[in-house]
């Protein structure tokens, strides 16, 4: 595989959220604002990115039983630098979305792709692997965001859209939302664009 | 993957994990203590920041230095169970600000409560952490709710009141605020935190209405 190929099959074919139903937890958290998801989904590929490399890159020694508490511990690292460079730098975006930037410690697609790609491939492969699965992840959330942000706020990243006529709904706020259009979504790109074998 | 045959023996050995693992855990804890480290002033100087300005904001002082303004107009006080700020122009007194704290739906929320000399009027009311469901819950920090509190007497009938809730849009009496539709928990919460606290600070500092 070259790496034109690494970076639409992590991004789009096995897009970790609509492919491999992975990190549906923040998906379904952070995205009633569209600044929220972008600033989720930088920190996501930041570590994302960093992480595979670094696991990549021990990944002839690290012993086989400990692998997991390796690299648990290598996406924790990363974890805490985006936290503590949100809370440094910006105060008020690590204030809006909360526990949710700690949280990325959990979210599978990092340790997924740890195990499905970092584990086997060098690390100049694996760090584009995963920047791919962080965009594919990304552009997931900005698009559940965008339909959350306009019609439960009428506004696109805090820009008023629809004017005053425009009466929010305001379950698309509210987590429940987030179910319905992450499942239409999953729904749709499965039903239009990956065909059953016959 | 197989164990690989070819390696040096000392990597099959039962050691091998324990030092691999420590070698890492150190390496990882070391960057991110010296990462840690390299932040926390600039950390503690962002929160010191956003407090002051806060709280000058609570009396609207000027905002353009706010080391400076919080220097000229603001003094700490502080007695044996109670911190607060005074707000002073020259020798003028304009008010109290106390830092207050009370439970949400989710967790703590905590705030700054500015009253008058009388103590019997809320100046400004400010959320500085919360914990509530964003879009819902998290709108108490919006400032249509939160300057609902600006000029609302708090003392009717010789003694502290408790604000009453009702829905949103609807015109409000001076006992009462506006909620936020879907979170009714969460406007009770900071209405209930308000009226906690201001019992509680006109005991310690011993005011009476009587």
């Amino acid at each position: 595989m070259n790496k034109k190929e690494i970076f639409i099959n992590g991004a789009l074919n096995d897009n970790a959220i609509w492919r491999q139903i992975l990190g549906i937890c923040s998906a379904l958290a952070v995205t009633n604002l569209m600044l929220n998801s972008l600033v989720m989904g930088l920190g996501v590929i930041f570590t994302l990115a960093l992480s595979s490399f670094t696991i990549s890159i021990i990944r002839d020694y690290t012993p086989r039983r400990v692998r997991m508490m390796v690299q648990t511990l290598i996406i924790a690292s990363y974890v805490i630098m985006v936290d503590i460079f949100l809370k440094a730098y910006y105060p008020d975006m690590s204030r809006a979305l909360g526990p949710y930037v700690g949280l990325i410690i959990t979210n599978c697609i990092i340790m997924g792709r740890a195990e499905a790609f970092a584990q086997k491939n060098n690390p100049f492969n694996s760090l584009i692997d995963g920047v791919a699965a962080g965009a594919g992840y990304t552009l997931v959330l900005l698009l559940i965001a965008l339909v959350r942000e306009l019609m439960g706020f009428g506004s696109i990243f805090g820009l008023q859209i629809l004017g005053d006529w425009w009466v929010s709904w305001s379950i698309m706020v509210m987590a429940p939302s987030a179910f319905f259009v992450l499942g239409l979504l999953i729904w749709f790109i499965n039903y239009r664009y990956y065909k059953k074998p016959a | 993957m197989a164990e690989k045959k070819e390696k040096k023996s000392f990597s099959e050995t039962r050691v091998y994990p324990i030092i691999f693992m420590i070698i890492v855990a150190l390496f990882f804890g070391s960057i991110l203590a010296v990462f840690y480290h390299s932040t926390t002033e600039r950390i503690q100087e962002q929160r010191e920041l956003r407090l002051r300005s806060a709280i000058l904001a609570l009396f609207d002082l000027p905002l353009d230095d706010i080391q400076e303004s919080y220097e000229r107009y603001i003094i700490e006080q502080e007695t044996a169970q109670l911190f607060y700020y005074i707000a002073q122009a020259d020798t003028l007194t304009l008010g109290y600000c106390f830092p207050i704290s009370g439970t949400g739906l989710w967790g703590g929320i905590s705030a700054l409560l500015a009253v008058n000399n009388d103590f019997n009027e809320i100046i400004a009311f400010h959320i500085l952490d919360q914990n509530e469901t964003p879009g819902l819950g998290g709108r108490i920090t919006e400032e249509s709710f939160q300057n609902q509190f600006a000029d609302k007497e708090f003392i009717i009938e010789n003694r502290i009141i408790e604000f009453r809730l009702v829905s949103e849009n609807e015109p409000t009496e001076r006992r009462e605020v506006n909620q936020i539709t879907g979170a009714t928990a969460s406007s009770q919460a900071v209405v209930s935190m308000i009226y906690r606290n201001l019992r509680q600070i006109s005991q310690l500092l011993e005011i009476s209405y009587e």
